[in-house]
């Protein structure tokens, strides 16, 4: 059987249900006790009381026949254990037997005997009682004895229970021994009847029936309350006493009695002359006559009234307490609320001897049904239809069982109860109502009906409400066990459910038991947690604690990221284990969006920039803090209202037009707008609007971002004029000088005018920046400037063009004079003394100036020849100012370009050797070919005279040296390979190329390279070159002259020739210069000079060549002085290579 | 080392970076916590994103987490700790300030 777990109720509903057959068990012990069955009865009744009550001895002492000493009449203990006392005189025991006479005493501690009773405490010292609990045994008034349980060892603080138990004890033992000591009186009144029978209540008679006379004694006269004076007793009248009721038995009895002749023995009620009834018992024996006939009966009358109330009450008592125990034990045993209705009806009826029992819930409404829930008894439901059916008169406790109290008809038909009729029909003639009441709650009512009237007395229906109660319990438990089964039940399916709806959750619910031990983790958990369930389950989580609804947590993963979750909690069973459930809502996401939000919201807020947004109807929903700074309007001000409301009105509506429909159509539109500021300025705005629209393309918001333009302009402004002006002077910088003057230029060429460029540079200004320092240079630049711009009209314009370099514009001049004029003003201003840095310093500058249109158109150039005048200044000793001469100009620009474009001959191969040849006028050999340099520019022969200077300034002569040596060698062995005889080449070699640290080797390899041998080559330097250089290149000289090359003195003649170099150095050949020649015929002098050079080498042994042969004059003229080898066009002007090849041919 | 062990009671309050709130609340805490077991106590705190092994050394895998390594049995409160009432009948305080 299922029995419901053991609630602390039913553990004292099973103490009751104990209780109750301990009492049931007493009383039918109790029932037929007689002297003889004394020991068998009492024993047991200690035995079960000590048990119940958990004492370790019980004992029943009762006072003796004669004196006031207690004798233990009967005794139990628990084993091992002594008797205890076998007498107890109360006269020694004052304390212990005033509290026994007062009922009962309760003593929990022997401790808490009081000092002064110091007989008790020695008593209970001496047996070792620990605990006491006794109640009085009383009967005909008066105290008897009393029966007592004891604890030895240990004190034991006794219930109210525990008091009443042994209480009703003591009360049954008093009715049952109280009636033992009666019938044992009756007995003995028997045997000494005349003695005795006013003692023992019992009267004595005789009926002669002979004479059908009846005499009785004093005693019967008292039970019928009459005197012998007033009444004479004779069998009618007897018969007239007898209740009518009895008076059919009576009668019966008697007859038989004498027709048969046996002892009588009946109980009738009496009726006394004050109308009371007394139940007499009355006996007689017959004494029979001879003839077998009864002559007469000898009998006794003994009023048994007292006695048989006290059966009744004891039979009722057992009844009643057997009825309850066998409820409580159906109330154990009862498994629904219907099966126990129906056997507590059925146990009151049959054990309870009640005529019916039905019980009637409460529905709800206050009200029962019209039909019992349960009822046994010989009724049948149509009584109940009428019973219950709701009529005027009827007590409410039956159809509306809301009383507190039970409700009693003691006599039905003398009540006015509607339709009694039936009821006493039905034998139901007294009836009580219990509600039945559990913690305050109604549940309905059981009703009993008697078939006796003037039942239910007060014992009863103490007893029935105990049954009632614990019936209302009964039906309590059972209605919460069926609650709990179907709420379990419930609970079951629904964990199943719950399970299957938790795996699918999206959030995350872990489920712990009480120590935070992981039961379950759903999937969703297990993704937040970022771990499997293997290693969530069993792992101690934590207790969570919710202040609110809902806590926010962060998860941590396995792999090192994080959720944030909202947290919830609750308290719940999982699977039948009290456990916590907690619920994870993941707003990660949420949250960064939130986050991001702030940010960018605490981003506009912040910036700079001005910033609102609109509706779609372009309603300003939110701005910015720049926008309440920049436009003077407040949020609060903005908000809900069209932009248009900034609008200055300086933008027309074309604008506004273009403007909308670019956003509409584009999205976007930026542009400067200027609105107005609510103090009524103009705002100048650079503004951007942007369409912010849901993914379909709607427009949701317009936003736009502005800039104070203001500002920014005034910020490109100084970026201006940084970028114009000289930052050390605020002067116009290069830059803005130039825009200046080609707007000065233009405007004097519309009109006509002059304007001048001057160009200035601070003489000697290193020498300040050197021993003052930058510092005092920077100071004084600023001096300069300020004197500068003290000299000129506003219209004018001072520049610094960086160093000490100042350029002056003057526009709208008349004459240079006027310049001039200007100039000499500033040379003056200048020199003025100044100090800086403590130290006076005085300044003077170089002024170049050139003039508009005569000097140049293009700024460029008139700057430029005012910076070539300013150098022509400086040359002329400083501290004055020239104006541009363009003759200087033409050839210094000529001087750049013929450098430039040599640096580029090279490369474009635009030279070219020309060939003339040395020839033997004596043997008319060919003795040698001096190549010459050719520079083809421009279709145009350039001669050597007009470059080489330029070239030998720039350098550029070393590797057109080289190229010269080159091809010289290359066309020399070109000529051998033609079959033309070895000869000599002849070339020139610059001082410059010759003064080259690596001349030699560089010439040395040329040579080797070309496959020429060296004694074909000669090189050829002007007289110049050998006197200045040779101390230096003796080495040089040596060293080539070693390989075989052979050395010729160019221009032999023109220059100073120190005769002792000559003769070291290891000279092959003099040229004697042309002019010698040319002049030969005429001038005399020039005649001895040519023989003194002929007779200089003739010493030296050193051939001539005369060079510029002309005509045959002068080839007599030097033939005759001994002169053989001329160069000259009487033979060959200089020829292309292949010309000259040509013309050598002609000559073989 | 022989201060720490004398503290009765060792606790830890794990937190992330980003929970300024359960920062705070250690504050809180420590003002209960002089009130009830002034000088008995030690309470440390931990974030978790910069020292996630110790996090992992005392299974935390949940923040704001406090939690009470000694008396022993250990106990772990996850969520609100500012529920100050709560925490301390998790703790155990509320039955140490009974005389």
């Amino acid at each position: 059987m299922d029995m419901p777990p053991r609630s602390a109720d039913d553990q004292s509903l099973e103490r009751k249900t104990a209780l109750e057959q301990l009492i049931a068990s007493c009383a039918a012990l109790l029932v037929d006790l007689d002297e003889e069955n004394a020991q068998a009865k009492l024993s047991p009744i200690l035995r079960l009381t000590g048990e119940f009550l958990h004492a370790e001895r019980s004992h029943l002492f009762l006072r003796s026949v004669d004196d006031d000493l207690l004798q233990r009449t009967q005794a139990w203990h628990i084993p091992d254990l002594g008797d205890g006392s076998r007498h107890l005189y109360p006269a020694a025991y004052p304390w212990l037997f005033a509290q026994l006479s007062s009922g009962a005493l309760v003593l929990s501690d022997a401790a808490e005997i009081p000092v002064d009773a110091v007989a008790e405490r020695r008593l209970f010292e001496a047996q070792h009682i620990k605990a006491a609990l006794a109640a009085a045994v009383t009967w005909g008034g008066r105290f008897q004895g009393f029966v007592g349980v004891e604890t030895v060892g240990e004190a034991r603080r006794w219930t109210d229970q525990d008091v009443r138990v042994l209480k009703v004890i003591a009360h049954l033992l008093s009715s049952a021994l109280g009636g033992l000591r009666d019938r044992v009186a009756l007995r003995h009144s028997k045997a000494l009847q005349e003695t005795t029978e006013a003692l023992s209540h019992v009267g004595s008679w005789e009926w002669d029936l002979t004479s059908d006379r009846l005499k009785w004694s004093a005693e019967i006269y008292q039970i019928l309350g009459e005197t012998p004076e007033q009444f004479k007793p004779t069998p009618e009248l007897m018969l007239s006493r007898v209740h009518p009721d009895d008076r059919t038995i009576f009668e019966a009895t008697v007859q038989e009695a004498v027709a048969q002749a046996r002892p009588m023995d009946v109980t009738v009620r009496l009726l006394r002359s004050d109308d009371t009834a007394r139940s007499t018992r009355i006996q007689a024996h017959p004494i029979i006559h001879a003839g077998g006939r009864v002559e007469r009966f000898i009998g006794t009358a003994q009023d048994v009234t007292e006695l048989l109330r006290v059966q009744e009450t004891m039979q009722r008592t057992h009844r009643a307490l057997q009825t309850i125990s066998a409820c409580n034990t159906a109330i154990v045993r009862a498994t629904s609320e219907q099966e126990l209705r129906d056997r507590v009806c059925r146990i009151l009826v049959e054990r309870g001897g009640y005529r019916l029992a039905w019980v009637a819930l409460e529905h709800g409404d206050g009200h029962t049904s019209n039909l019992p829930d349960a009822w046994f008894g010989d009724v049948d439901e149509a009584f109940f239809r009428e019973l219950l059916s709701p009529k005027p008169g009827m007590p409410e406790c039956v159809t509306a069982p809301t009383q507190a109290e039970p409700t009693v008809i003691r006599d039905v038909a003398a009540s006015d109860l509607p339709g009694k009729q039936t009821w006493v029909q039905r034998g139901l003639l007294a009836c009580i109502s219990l509600p039945l009441k559990d913690n305050g709650r109604n549940l309905g009512v059981l009703v009993l009906h008697s078939d006796e009237a003037a039942v239910f007395d007060t014992e009863e229906i103490a007893h029935l409400k105990e049954l009632a109660a614990d019936l209302a319990y009964g039906l309590c438990a059972l209605r919460s066990r069926r609650e709990r089964d179907e709420a379990r039940n419930y609970l079951e399916a629904s964990e199943q459910s719950l399970r299957a709806v938790l795996e699918r959750d999206t959030d995350g619910v872990l489920v712990t038991d009480r120590s935070a031990r992981i039961l379950f983790a759903n999937p969703a958990a297990q993704a937040m947690l970022g771990r499997p369930f293997e290693c969530l389950l069993g792992h101690t989580f934590a207790f969570p604690v919710v202040g609110g609804e809902k806590a926010e947590i962060t998860l941590l993963r396995l792999d090192g990221s994080f959720v944030i979750a909202e947290m919830r909690a609750a308290e719940t069973e999982w699977y039948k284990i009290p456990a916590v459930v907690i619920a994870m809502h993941d707003v990660t996401d949420e949250r960064r969006a939130e986050e991001q939000s702030r940010i960018w919201a605490t981003v506009l807020e912040r910036s700079g920039e001005l910033i609102f947004v609109t509706d779609a109807q372009r309603r300003i929903i939110a701005v910015n803090r720049a926008f309440e700074t920049l436009t003077g309007y407040t949020s609060e001000e903005a908000v809900g209202r069209d932009p248009r409301f900034l609008a200055s009105g300086l933008e027309d509506k074309t604008f506004y037009a273009e403007l909308w429909h670019a956003v509409n159509t584009t999205g976007h539109w930026q542009g400067e707008i200027r609105d107005r500021r609510k103090s009524g300025e103009i705002l100048p705005l650079w503004l951007a609007i942007t369409a912010a629209g849901d993914p379909h393309g709607t427009i949701e918001h317009y936003i736009a971002i502005g800039s104070d333009v203001s500002e920014r302009k005034a910020a490109e402004e100084r970026i201006h004029f940084l970028a114009y002006h000289d930052a050390l002077t605020g002067l116009p910088n290069r830059v803005l000088f130039k825009d200046r003057l080609r707007l000065s230029t233009a405007h004097a060429q519309r009109t006509g005018t002059r304007a001048s460029v001057l160009f200035l540079d601070i003489d000697r200004f290193k020498n300040i920046n050197d021993s003052l320092g930058h510092e005092a240079g920077d100071e004084l630049l600023k001096i300069v400037a300020e004197r500068l711009t003290h000299c000129v009209r506003r219209e004018d314009t001072v520049s610094r063009q960086g160093g000490d370099e100042f350029l002056l514009l003057l526009c709208q001049i008349g004459t240079p004079n006027d310049v001039a004029q200007v100039a000499l003003k500033i040379l003056d201003e200048l020199a003025k003394p100044c100090v800086i840095a403590d130290t006076e310093v005085q300044v003077t500058a170089s002024i170049g100036i050139a003039m508009f249109p005569e000097d140049g158109l293009e700024p460029e150039i008139l700057v430029r020849n005012a910076d070539t005048a300013m150098y022509y200044a400086k040359e002329r000793g400083r501290n004055n100012f020239q104006f541009f001469v363009t003759d200087l100009n033409r050839r210094v620009s000529e001087r750049l370009g013929l450098e430039n474009a040599l640096r580029r001959a090279i490369d474009l191969a635009e030279f070219e050797l020309h060939y003339q040849p040395q020839v033997n006028v004596r043997t008319g050999r060919v003795e040698g070919v001096e190549a010459l340099l050719r520079w083809r520019r421009d279709d145009r022969l350039v001669p050597p005279a007009e470059f080489v200077g330029v070239a030998e300034e720039s350098g550029l002569i070393v590797p057109i040296g080289e190229w010269v040596v080159r091809e010289a060698c290359r066309q020399g062995t070109a000529w051998l390979h033609a079959g033309m005889p070895p000869t000599r080449i002849a070339i020139n070699l610059s001082a410059v190329q010759f003064n080259q640290r690596d001349a030699f080797e560089r010439l040395r390899d040329i040579i080797s390279q070309a496959c020429v041998k060296p004694s074909n080559v000669e090189v050829e330097l002007t007289e110049n070159t050998f006197m200045q250089e040779a101390e230096n290149n003796l080495l040089t000289l040596n060293a080539l002259k070693e390989t075989g090359v052979g050395l010729a003195i160019d221009d032999f003649g023109t220059g100073y020739s120190n005769l002792n170099y000559l003769r070291r150095f290891p000279v092959d050949r003099i040229k004697v210069d042309q002019t010698f020649v040319r002049d030969l015929p005429s001038d005399p002098i020039d005649r001895a000079v040519i023989e003194a050079i002929i007779a200089l080498a003739k010493s030296l042994n050193v051939d001539v060549v005369a060079e510029g042969v002309e005509t045959e004059e002068e080839r007599k003229l030097l033939e005759e002085r001994d002169c053989e080898v001329f160069q000259g066009y009487i033979f060959s002007p200089p020829l292309p290579a292949h010309e000259m090849t040509e013309w050598w041919r002609q000559r073989l | 080392m022989s201060d720490v062990a004398a503290k009765s009671y060792q606790l830890l309050l794990f937190v992330a970076d980003h929970e300024n709130y359960a920062r705070q609340s250690i504050t809180a805490l420590s003002e209960v916590l002089d009130r009830l077991i002034p000088g008995q106590y030690r309470i440390e705190l931990v974030d978790v994103l910069r020292e996630p092994e110790r996090a992992e050394a005392e299974n935390v895998f949940a923040t704001p987490m406090l939690v009470r390594s000694r008396p022993s049995p250990t106990v772990r409160i996850l969520g609100d700790l500012s529920d100050q009432e709560k925490i301390v009948a998790l703790l155990g305080l509320d039955k140490a300030t009974d005389p």
